[in-house]
């Protein structure tokens, strides 16, 4: 049965030392799920991943850290002391039998990474190793200290959200770390398939920073084209139909008339004109035709108030349903509570309850990010005990394992 | 690759694969154009579908194929091509790529080993299948929206299609990289569906197991965050210019109290220790903001990380475009177009120690390689390419 499982998997036989300190564990997450045996390897303390919010206190006393059941997921784990030569010593004999290394040891990644590229290379030179870092090596800012919300203002993205009355407010959920480990995941992968082909593994530099930048959207050719420098503008849509609207129950977020939506503005607007809400008539006049006007403050202004009074009535599951049959982008702006009420993804059975034992009962999963028809990516089980696999680990390293009989070499 | 993705989240995929060496043939026409295209900004003067800088921002290093699908005899064309491609992509609707035979069933049959990537935005089953949606609508579905703002307000998310930009297109590139290596390894293709629903609740996976257990919702309260004070955004000199900071630790706030000539309202005991600070959080935000607000951003960050106190300036679009590590790092390219004159494109977020960063070639005029890969792939003399052309089956 672990055989047919094994086979199943795209990275079975694929070995990941886990070094990571911050959300960009997610990484070694999604390579687990894939199939490969990521181990973590952390001080006698635990990873400092144990102890990332969100987090709560079960009955036993104990902190429950729901960052590292997710982010750990699938994941063995292994204590180092790296303090200690042996502990180091340790740390290169399993590198040089591992296939890629992620770690995030980084500001300090010049003088103090916890590998050296250049001495595991010579023991194993399939490595792959991946240092993930907020802004990279080198540069006038590779030694800048970072958390996730500095990282989003160092990439831009913090600099679009907020209100046009507020300071910048940023994404929740560690956004920027996801994403360094979204793209540690991408990074690891394009190494390992290269290493197919050439045999050789490599040293890849990742830098937070530049994940963020690719969160821009249109600002900078606007600031490129036009010198325009985009802002802010928290509740005020861009355009007349495009934006976050309250409704009886909560909020909706629509996009309708921009981004090759016309037709989607003309339904909105017979939508609400039919209701006979005050003002909805008015819709049908010529000038909401027209760009310019929807994009001008007082035609923003003006939907907003007849949009709101017929919103004002509906909920935003009734608006979702009655605005999607007619081929409008609407959404409910939905809680967490709620997106787990969602009909889509219940009926898809997205979602899966797991015993979390320190926990001591019931937590729901989000299911696999994608479906692969062959190799379907399954979480693998739940985040290890702290030290679990210890000695697990030890025997193996005794049977001697060459990670260049897997991975390598086309076929 | 033949890549269907169009206007935002399968768009960045194809564009990394292309980044990292594929050749990747971006299938659209001028009856069905990338709606990207006609959206602005648009470069001044450029003829029209060729000026739009959101398109070049998705789309270097790709080629352009003009294939008229709605022309009946492009669908056949679509196919040989499909056939001699090692990934398709695309990022439609259910049902479109079916009405045009180039299903997985149909593609599969002709090219077994292919590795056929959907991103449609609710998947292909289920009773939502044909709801239709963009990032922001997608950020709303699935509680992103709801849990950035302040609270009394109008939740406003990431004020971008955020899910476009980076959770889908991030996740497709992991799975599809992991049917390339499953391939490399045992030869066989495979059917790969990301639904961006699907995938942007996962970057909301810790929050969805903290409501699960706990029944409580993450706060919504601006910057803050339990266990780190401050945490916010402050004010520098000059108008709307802005410094994120983020205390992590008391070691840090030593530092912070440190770089800022530690100030008599800095140096009380009780603000020494996280509860302390905790419980007088709005006075420190307050006074902080006096102090900060004196400051040159440049400055202020400086001054901060000399003292290990995590701290950056709110990059605008215009700081990102010259930033000086980026810059170092060789991140962005004006690369030359023949109509936009030169277009800024960057590279992806990570490369290899050693290795030269090979720049970014322009995205592709519509239609600019039709002739060289009918040729080369479909093996069309000139004569032949003429005569489809004029049809409008290449068009």
């Amino acid at each position: 049965m672990a055989q047919a499982e094994a086979d199943t998997a795209a990275l079975s036989g694929i070995r990941v030392l886990d070094l990571t300190t911050n959300y960009a564990a997610y990484a070694g997450r999604l390579l687990a799920d894939l199939g490969a045996d990521v181990v973590r390897v952390e001080p006698p303390e635990g990873s400092a991943v144990r102890r990332l919010a969100p987090s709560a206190r079960a009955r036993s006393g104990e902190c429950v850290s729901f960052a590292h059941a997710f982010l750990d997921a699938g994941k063995r784990s292994v204590t180092l002391d790296l303090a200690s030569a042996a502990g180091r010593a340790r740390l290169a004999q399993l590198a040089a039998a591992s296939d890629v290394v992620i770690e995030t040891g980084a500001p300090s990644a010049q003088a103090g990474a916890p590998l050296d590229f250049a001495a595991i290379a010579r023991r194993n030179p399939a490595l792959v190793l991946v240092s993930i870092s907020p802004f990279g090596r080198g540069g006038p800012y590779g030694g800048h200290a970072a958390t996730d919300l500095t990282l989003l203002a160092a990439g831009g993205l913090l600099s679009l959200g907020g209100y046009a009355d507020s300071a910048p407010l940023a994404v929740h959920g560690e956004q920027a770390m996801l994403a360094c480990g979204i793209y540690g995941a991408v990074a690891a992968l394009a190494a390992l398939y290269a290493r197919t082909q050439s045999g050789k593994g490599c040293w890849i530099d990742l830098s937070g920073q530049e994940c963020v930048a690719f969160a821009l959207e249109d600002a900078l050719p606007e600031w490129s084209i036009n010198a325009r420098v985009r802002r802010r503008q928290g509740e005020t849509a861009r355009e007349a139909g495009t934006g976050v609207y309250p409704c009886k129950d909560g909020h909706v977020s629509m996009v309708a008339g921009r981004l090759g939506t016309a037709k989607a503005f003309d339904a909105l607007t017979d939508w609400i004109a039919a209701s006979g809400v005050p003002g909805g008539a008015e819709l049908r006049a010529p000038q909401w035709r027209n760009f310019n006007y929807r994009q001008s403050p007082e035609g923003v202004a003006r939907f907003a108030e007849i949009f709101g009074a017929f919103c004002r009535t509906r909920g935003k599951q009734e608006l979702y349903r009655e605005g999607q049959a007619r081929q409008i982008a609407i959404a409910p702006v939905n809680t967490i509570a709620e997106v787990v009420e969602d009909a889509q993804l219940k009926a898809n059975d997205f979602f899966q309850p797991q015993v979390e034992e320190l926990w001591g009962k019931e937590v729901i999963f989000p299911g696999p990010p994608y479906r692969l028809s062959r190799t379907p990516a399954r979480r693998r089980g739940p985040a290890p005990k702290l030290g679990e696999h210890n000695r697990e680990l030890l025997e193996e390293s005794e049977q001697s394992r060459n990670p260049t009989d897997i991975g390598v070499g086309p076929g | 690759m033949l890549d269907f993705c169009w206007v935002g989240a399968g768009a960045f995929v194809t564009r990394i694969l292309a980044d990292l060496g594929a050749e990747v043939i971006k299938v659209e026409s001028h009856s069905h154009p990338d709606n990207l295209r006609l959206s602005g900004p648009h470069q001044p003067g450029a003829k029209a579908l060729e000026g739009s800088g959101y398109f070049a921002s998705r789309n270097s290093s790709k080629k352009s194929i003009a294939l008229n699908m709605s022309h009946p005899r492009a669908r056949a064309i679509a196919l040989q091509l499909a056939a001699r491609c090692s990934i398709v992509t695309n990022n439609f609707r259910p049902g479109v790529m079916e009405r045009w035979g180039l299903d997985y069933a149909a593609v599969s049959a002709v090219n077994p080993s292919v590795i056929y990537l959907a991103m449609p935005m609710q998947g292909s089953r289920g009773p939502h299948r044909d709801y239709i949606g963009f990032g922001s609508t997608i950020a709303a579905l699935c509680g992103l929206t709801s849990m950035a703002g302040l609270s009394g307000r109008a939740p406003i998310g990431t004020g971008t299609h955020y899910p476009d930009h980076l959770p889908n297109p991030g996740h497709a590139l992991v799975a599809v990289l992991a049917a390339v290596l499953h391939r490399a390894r045992t030869g066989e293709g495979q059917h790969v569906e990301l639904a961006q629903i699907e995938s942007t609740v996962n970057v909301l996976g810790p929050a969805l197991l903290a409501w699960s257990a706990t029944g409580a919702l993450p706060r919504v309260d601006g910057n803050r965050r339990a266990g780190a004070v401050p945490r916010g955004v402050f004010p520098c000199a000059g108008e709307d210019v802005w410094c994120a900071i983020e205390v992590e630790d008391d070691r840090a706030w030593q530092g912070l109290v440190a770089a800022l000539g530690a100030p008599e309202w800095m140096r009380a005991g009780e603000l020494a220790a996280l509860a302390g600070r905790a419980a007088r959080e709005e006075m420190i935000e307050r006074r902080l903001a006096e102090e900060t607000r004196r400051l040159p951003a440049a400055e202020l960050v400086e001054r901060l990380q000399a003292h290990g106190v995590a701290a950056a300036k709110v990059a605008t679009s215009a700081d990102v475009a010259a930033d000086p590590q980026l810059a170092a790092r060789g991140y962005w390219h004006g690369v030359a177009h023949a109509e936009m004159g030169t277009v800024l494109a960057n590279l992806p977020p990570f490369h290899a120690v050693g290795e030269e960063r090979a720049p970014p070639a322009a995205p592709p005029l519509l239609g600019e390689h039709t002739v060289e890969l009918a040729s080369r792939l479909l093996g069309l003399g000139a004569a032949e390419c003429r005569r489809l052309m004029d049809e409008q089956v290449f068009y």
